[in-house]
């Protein structure tokens, strides 16, 4: 699996690679549904930024979860095993007093 | 030697001797007093007598007391013999200062029935001044007299000069004007109204004496010489006019007063030579005469002068002057008084009676006084014991009388009295006497004032002051007529009994009763002086009223009583008595019909009245030896009620109760014969003998043990008490204790009828012995309840202790027991160490140091990768109230794990503590536990390793609030601690973590193994230290620690600081290691 993205990053003009290496990811925050497409081995920071910039909010006040776990921005979808079609959710931070 | 002339008659026996011969059987021997009493006034001496006599007259004052006073007997011959009354006061030796008292217990009379009313003078001046009225005023002293002026209406005095007496030209003096009205003429409206009323009722006034007071003062008179006067005063009844007459006599003159010495005088050759032999013999004849009418019942009875002229009859030898006489006495004597219309027969008899009485006293009372003086065997006496004539002479101690006689100056005041009112009257017989008369009566009046009489003496050749007490010769007349305006004159009479009727007074009618008003004196009498108030608290200043005053000095001071009783009265007599008039006491006097000596004629059936005694009464009282100034006015100031009162009131009183007492006492003696104490004395042993058979018989009852014992010691003292005679007393007292047990009936047979009185005392100290026994039983046996009651007490106490101890041992042993089974249940145990500590100096200045990092600056890095910002670390850690953010939470938990992972040695793919994200939850709960595969294999937790898995820790954030879930499988219990419930956790969330186990599990689930439990934990009390709490609480639990006993809820804020050192340090190592919990 690492050798795969290894050679999807390091051979990007292969004519096959772009469907398969190309994934489409939906980002949900409940309200709104933001599809991106990304390649395998692009950071997620990537797509977070873009959603962040999009909806108006900064990073650190969201969280980016897939199937329960926390995203990190140097995550890319091969560390995350993610397949084509998956979803992030975007949770608010959690913040607790009382 | 020149003899006096008397006649035989008058030298029988003096009443007094007569007394004394048919007296009451009185002993004069010492009485016998009470020792109380006795030793009372020796110890207190003269204070004694007369503190007792002040207390007893205040007692009479203060209690308004009908009776009078006691009276004060001239020695205490007198006072035992002829007294009356309990307690009797006297005067000691002739001296006035040593009021002496004794008492008489044979005397049932108290002082109050004592009948005379009278004391002397001096002693009112002594013990009673000032005097006051009942309305508390002071009476009118002699020199106030000028003051009384009672009427006012003025009636012209016309000053008439007849020839002189003895050819002397009397002074010319001014006469004054007739129609004067000044008060002091007015003050002489009533005597002579009275006069003129006197004078209507004469049928032959030839020469009319009238009135006539005398005054007797001494004082300057006509230039340098001094005299004393006696003042005469006649009414011409033709015009109605006065005239006085005043005599005059040297008064002694004035040296030194300490030096009994009189000089320029020597003794007289001849006692009689300056009066003269053939005067005295007219005298002596003319009072013989006088004394022989009345002896030869010459005298009649007679109720008014006009009667008493109606029925004179001289063929039957009545002597009308004498007559006369007798009734104008009874008019002046106060004591008696004339004869009003109100009387009865039988009381006008009396005073009739009275007057003559006194009468014959006086008359021979002078006559016997002339026969003592005027002889030369007299003068050669004094002459023997007086070199030179003496100043002064004590006659009583050169003149013993006999026994219970007058003593000589007592006959010469009483002679005095009688010749003064001779002179006043001009008895029959005694014209041209006058000067001589006046002679004997200052001779008398000098011996009453223990002088040395005028006849006695002589002056030497080269002096030439005159004699005291001779008359003026040459133009220094011894008669001289004065006007009436020099004279303070007032009737004595008049004062005592003012008259009702006033004929003369027509505007202004008196009333008797009525106070009448004081006016100013006017005239040629000098301004009066100013009257100091009297030193008395009691004082009033006389009001705007009428009134009239009184007098007591010095007319008051020759009204001396005149009757003492000269028998002891009863008790029953004393109520008979009555008082102003005591010569109706007839019992009191002894019948004199008896008495051979006596002429008993017809007229002298009453002629007893005559026993009454007239003892001398006015001593004089010299400065020298009076009461002190001072003591008198302490004396006035308290007027002895505080001081005396208080001192004998009581003892009084104890007097009065011991007098009954002594009388009861021996009544009760008489009639009440003393039992004999012999025989109560054989009736005991009797008793007790019997009672010891019966105690030899048969024991007593177990009631009695008591009693025995105290019969037992009774002998065993009795023994003892035996050789001693004064312990007879305690014998008896035992043998009464021992004959309690014995019947009373044993003590009735053996009391025989002699001996009832014995017997009834017997029983009644059996009574009380037994009572005594009887009580000490059962104090003893109450004494013992009472011990019970204690010790019962103290058990109950030792109990209810004990059962308290055990009650509390029980639930500590509950207690334990439960946090036992808490702790096994819960596996949970409390830390070795304070879980919290305080960071050292290096960590606070690395957590301080994050408030000024940079805020894009990646401060720190969790297990997880997520770096840590200053925004988590300040703005969602340390600020004071923040609220943790997840990336804490799940940085801090994973930390937790981690340590314990590693401290338990295990692998990462088979921890002991695994946690999850606080972001599992929400998958949960949104979409399954089977769809929560991806966090469960990042947790390392599969079906296989569960079990191995100690605690499972699940932050949970939901609705704004940190909670933790905790699932421990080797306990197979699932919880959910909720800092705001204290440890205690939601339902839901409970079965929800069930369900996870179950899914997980899948086959390897038991349902009944497994529990939903609550863990104790401190609980959260404000709004934003639940995230702190629930990371401490998974510490506590991943440790196994109990939370509750691991921190406090004080101490998070420094946990925060604590979690941030643990952030940055990148997990519990070095310093903030777990080891050791």
């Amino acid at each position: 699996m690492a050798d795969n993205a290894e050679n999807g990053n390091n051979s990007g003009a292969d004519a096959a690679a772009p469907a398969v290496e190309h994934l489409n990811i939906k980002v949900t925050d409940n309200n709104n549904e933001v599809f991106f497409k990304i390649k395998r081995s692009t950071k997620l920071e990537k797509l977070m930024t873009a959603f962040c910039e999009r909806q108006g909010k900064t990073l650190a006040s969201v969280r980016f979860l897939f199937e329960g776990q926390r995203v990190q921005p140097t995550d890319t979808p091969d560390t995350l095993e993610m397949q084509d079609g998956d979803c992030l959710e975007v949770h608010q931070e959690q913040v607790g007093g009382c | 030697m020149v003899r006096l002339r008397f006649p035989r008659r008058a030298r029988r026996r003096t009443t007094f001797d007569t007394l004394h011969n048919l007296g009451t059987p009185v002993s004069p021997s010492i009485p016998d007093e009470t020792p109380i009493f006795r030793e009372k006034r020796d110890q207190e001496g003269v204070k004694f007598a007369r503190g007792l006599y002040v207390t007893i007259r205040n007692q009479h004052f203060m209690r308004n007391c009908s009776c009078p006073i006691p009276t004060i007997y001239t020695s205490r011959q007198e006072a035992v013999i002829v007294g009356t009354g309990h307690i009797r006061f006297f005067i000691a030796d002739d001296d006035i200062t040593k009021l002496s008292v004794i008492q008489q217990p044979a005397d049932p009379n108290w002082h109050c029935a004592r009948g005379d009313c009278q004391y002397w003078p001096v002693y009112e001046d002594l013990l009673s001044r000032p005097r006051f009225n009942e309305n508390g005023k002071r009476a009118a002293e002699s020199g106030e007299l000028e003051l009384i002026s009672e009427n006012i209406n003025p009636k012209a005095v016309e000053r008439v000069l007849p020839a002189a007496v003895d050819g002397s030209t009397p002074e010319p003096e001014p006469a004054p004007a007739p129609s004067s009205e000044s008060p002091m003429e007015s003050s002489w409206i009533n005597p002579f109204a009275l006069a003129s009323q006197v004078l209507t009722t004469m049928a032959a006034p030839l020469t009319a004496p009238l009135t006539a007071v005398r005054d007797f003062f001494c004082g300057f008179f006509q230039g340098e010489a001094r005299y004393d006067v006696v003042d005469t005063r006649k009414v011409d009844d033709a015009n109605g006019t006065v005239s006085v007459k005043r005599l005059k006599r040297h008064c002694t003159p004035s040296t030194d007063a300490y030096s009994n010495e009189l000089p320029g005088f020597s003794w007289a050759d001849n006692a009689t030579s300056y009066i003269g032999r053939g005067a005295l013999d007219h005298i002596a004849e003319v009072l013989h005469a006088r004394i022989d009418s009345i002896d030869r019942s010459k005298v009649t009875c007679s109720h008014s002068l006009e009667d008493l002229r109606r029925s004179f009859d001289p063929i039957l030898g009545e002597d009308l002057d004498l007559n006369i006489a007798i009734h104008k006495l009874m008019t002046d004597t106060p004591s008696i008084g004339p004869v009003l219309p109100t009387d009865s027969t039988n009381r006008r008899e009396t005073k009739y009676r009275d007057a003559q009485d006194l009468y014959l006293d006086g008359a021979f009372t002078a006559y016997e006084l002339m026969q003592e003086i005027y002889t030369e065997h007299n003068l050669d006496r004094y002459k023997a014991l007086f070199p030179k004539p003496p100043r002064t002479i004590a006659y009583e101690e050169y003149t013993k009388p006999e026994k219970h006689t007058r003593t000589l100056h007592e006959k010469a005041r009483v002679a005095a009295e009688f010749i003064e009112w001779v002179l006043q009257h001009h008895m029959h017989g005694m014209e041209g006497f006058e000067e001589a008369l006046s002679k004997v009566f200052v001779d008398a009046n000098a011996i009453h004032k223990r002088e040395i009489i005028p006849s006695y003496i002589k002056p030497t050749a080269n002096e030439s002051s005159p004699i005291p007490g001779s008359f003026p010769t040459g133009p220094d007349s011894p008669f001289e007529e004065v006007p009436i305006n020099d004279l303070s004159v007032a009737y004595r009479w008049e004062y005592k009994f003012p008259s009702t009727d006033q004929p003369n007074i027509k505007h202004t009618p008196i009333n008797i009763n009525e106070f009448r008003p004081i006016l100013e004196p006017k005239g040629i009498l000098k301004k009066p002086k100013e009257w100091p108030a009297p030193e008395s608290p009691k004082y009033v200043a006389t009001p705007e009223k009428k009134r009239r005053l009184d007098f007591v000095a010095p007319v008051a001071s020759y009204a001396p009583p005149k009757e003492i009783p000269v028998q002891v009265m009863s008790l029953k007599d004393a109520i008979n008595v009555h008082w102003h008039h005591p010569t109706e006491t007839s019992n009191s006097v002894k019948d004199y019909e008896n008495d051979a000596s006596w002429n008993v004629g017809p007229a002298t059936k009453n002629r007893h009245r005559f026993a009454k005694i007239d003892k001398g009464r006015s001593l004089t009282v010299s400065d020298v030896t009076r009461w002190t100034e001072k003591e008198v006015e302490r004396d006035d100031a308290e007027m002895g009620l505080r001081v005396h009162e208080a001192k004998y009131g009581p003892f009084l009183g104890d007097l009065r109760r011991e007098m009954l007492e002594n009388f009861q006492a021996s009544a009760q003696e008489q009639s009440k014969p003393e039992p004999d104490f012999n025989v109560r004395k054989q009736i005991l042993q009797r008793i007790r003998h019997e009672k010891n058979q019966k105690t030899s018989q048969g024991p007593l009852g177990e009631k009695n043990s008591i009693l025995d014992r105290f019969f037992r010691k009774a002998d065993q003292e009795d023994i003892v008490a035996t050789e001693g005679a004064a312990s007879e007393a305690s014998q008896h007292e035992h043998n009464i204790l021992m004959e309690q047990a014995s019947a009373t009936s044993q003590v009735q047979q053996s009391a025989t009828d002699d001996d009832l009185a014995i017997a009834t005392k017997k029983l009644e100290d059996l009574e009380v012995s037994r009572q005594v026994a009887h009580e000490w039983e059962d104090g003893i046996r109450r004494d013992i309840e009472e011990r019970h009651r204690e010790a019962e007490r103290l058990r109950k106490e030792v109990e209810r202790k004990r059962r308290e101890e055990k009650r509390r041992q029980e639930q500590e042993n509950r207690r334990r027991r439960e946090e036992a089974e808490q702790a096994s249940r819960t596996g949970l145990r409390v830390p070795k160490r304070p879980l919290i500590g305080s960071l050292s100096n290096d960590w606070e200045k690395k957590v301080s140091s994050v408030l000024h990092a940079n805020p894009s600056a990646e401060l720190a890095k969790t297990i997880d990768g997520q770096p840590l910002t200053k925004r988590d670390f300040v703005d969602k850690l340390l600020e004071p109230g923040a609220w943790l953010n997840d990336n804490v939470i799940i940085g801090s938990i994973s930390h937790i794990a981690d340590a314990v992972n590693k401290s338990a040695g295990a692998k990462d793919t088979n921890p002991k503590c695994a946690a999850f994200s606080s972001y599992f939850w929400p998958r949960l709960e949104s979409a399954g536990p089977s769809q929560c595969g991806r966090l469960m294999r990042k947790a390392h937790i599969r079906k296989e390793n569960f079990f191995d898995i100690d605690t499972i820790l699940i932050p949970i954030c939901g609705g704004l609030h940190w909670t933790l879930a905790v699932v421990r499988p080797g306990k197979r219990t699932v919880a959910h601690l909720d800092s705001m419930r204290a440890g205690a956790g939601d339902v839901d969330v409970k079965e929800r973590l069930l369900d996870w186990v179950r899914v997980t599990l899948e086959d390897k689930w038991v349902a009944s193994e497994w529990s939903a439990i609550d863990y104790e934990a401190p609980r959260q009390t404000n709004g934003y230290d639940c995230g702190v709490f629930t990371i401490t609480n998974a510490l506590c639990l991943a440790l196994g620690l109990n939370p509750k006993k691991s921190y406090t809820a004080g101490q998070l804020t420094l946990q925060r600081r604590r979690l941030a050192a643990v952030l940055l340090n990148g997990g519990f190592t070095k310093d903030f290691s777990l080891e050791g919990f």
